[in-house]
């Protein structure tokens, strides 16, 4: 299913392993039996929780993280989105500001394979649709995004290759769609 | 509320010696130690002012070396291996008990105090300092290997800020740690400081001059304690709105 997709979603209830999951895909918890994981050079997890560095304005956890100058971050089109914000210390801003800048650090990043766990949490409707078109329409042109989201409602209108968690831990099988509405 | 628990001690002290009636050779009463304030020559407050730069320069000595220490067994692996089976031995070694070697090595002089503090409560801060280097919060491991970071690497953006906010507790500690050697340091081979004074008291049963030493002690103590407190507000600014 990675294999034919640039962009894959995968829902399933709380505690039912989706984070486990995507640790596993970016190789930040070391499987006992799989074998078969995703080959990249670059892979990254953004977590639920967010990992700025509260010591450091918003620039700074770009620019301290990645290779990459100011002015290349002002030239990003999604500069628009966190300018207003961004010079600020991280610990100042709200939590959507935080995502926000967690989000716009990973996209400028451009790994070759992004697992994005829950990355919607805290931001506005307006913005948590203008991310999941940015990640659709652009970002997954050069990279293979793999989100998990309790939310139907975010994916509304979009038609995103699915997976769905069936019942709780532990987990045996992850179905697809039709698999899932035949259930 | 606060006002009443600095009272307490106070209160409890005026109603022992003068409701409970303990004589004034098991508990000194108020007066007599306040006299003892103005019999003393040198001055208590010469006395109370070596202890306090002994105490302040020492902890400092030891905060600075312990951080620095904990630093390099992180960075290096080298000298992980070779030094970390010798300090977390010496770390079980309670510090007064090596009092009388540095006796021993340098005699009556300040030097050996400061070094006795500085292995006392350094070796306990170096240990701490590379256990919270070591185990950072999953969200920043999972940074690191998500844009190809080495941790290790990250002295000024990640480590120092991380450690200093982490470590405020641990030197709140030593500072106990660090009066209580500077008190035994003096016991055995001084001519001044609170800890002689108490010594000197201790065998002509001056017992007022114990009580007056003892309540400077834990005012020197409150003081720095609440330096170091207020010190660290200043530097883990982004600890305020959290």
């Amino acid at each position: 299913m990675l294999n034919d997709a640039s962009f894959l979603i995968i829902k399933g209830p709380s505690g039912c392993g989706k984070t486990t999951l995507l640790k596993l895909l970016t190789d930040n918890l070391l499987p006992k039996s799989v074998t078969e994981l995703p080959k990249a050079s670059r892979k990254s997890l953004i977590l639920q929780e967010d990992a700025l560095f509260p010591w450091m304005t918003g620039t700074e956890n770009i620019t301290k993280v990645l290779d990459i100058t100011e002015k290349e971050i002002t030239e990003h089109p999604l500069y628009q989105k966190v300018s207003t914000y961004i010079s600020q210390y991280a610990y100042q801003m709200s939590y959507g500001q935080r995502r926000m800048i967690e989000l716009f650090r990973v996209i400028l990043f451009k790994p070759d394979f992004l697992c994005l766990d829950e990355p919607f949490n805290f931001l506005d409707p307006v913005n948590r649709r203008f991310f999941l078109e940015y990640l659709v329409k652009e970002a997954a042109k050069t990279t293979t995004i793999v989100m998990t989201t309790h939310y139907s409602e975010d994916t509304t209108g979009i038609h995103l290759p699915t997976l769905y968690f069936h019942g709780q831990y532990p987990i045996n099988k992850l179905l697809n769609e039709h698999e899932f509405k035949n259930l | 509320m606060s006002i009443i628990g600095v009272l307490l001690l106070p209160a409890i002290w005026f109603y022992l010696h003068y409701v409970v009636k303990i004589g004034e050779r098991f508990l000194p009463s108020p007066e007599s130690v306040y006299q003892a304030i103005f019999n003393l020559d040198p001055n208590i407050f010469s006395h109370a002012f070596d202890t306090l730069i002994r105490f302040v320069v020492g902890s400092f000595l030891g905060i600075v070396a312990g951080i620095l220490i904990g630093f390099i067994l992180h960075r290096s692996q080298i000298v992980r291996r070779l030094l970390l089976p010798t300090i977390q031995a010496l770390r079980a070694t309670p510090p007064i008990a090596a009092v009388p070697f540095f006796l021993l090595w340098f005699g009556f002089s300040d030097i050996g105090r400061y070094i006795l503090i500085v292995f006392g409560i350094g070796i306990s801060l170096a240990i701490t300092t590379y256990q919270i280097l070591e185990s950072p919060p999953e969200k920043f491991r999972v940074l690191f290997k998500s844009f190809s970071l080495n941790p290790r690497a990250q002295i000024m953006s990640f480590s120092l800020p991380y450690v200093l906010q982490e470590i405020l507790p641990t030197i709140r500690f030593s500072l106990a740690t660090a009066i209580g050697l500077v008190l035994v340091s003096e016991f055995l081979g001084s001519q001044t400081g609170l800890g002689y004074l108490i010594q000197v008291s201790r065998s002509t049963f001056s017992l007022q001059v114990v009580v007056l030493a003892n309540i400077l002690l834990g005012f020197i103590l409150v003081v720095v304690d609440w330096g170091a407190i207020r010190l660290w507000d200043k530097l883990l600014f982004w600890k305020k709105q959290d």
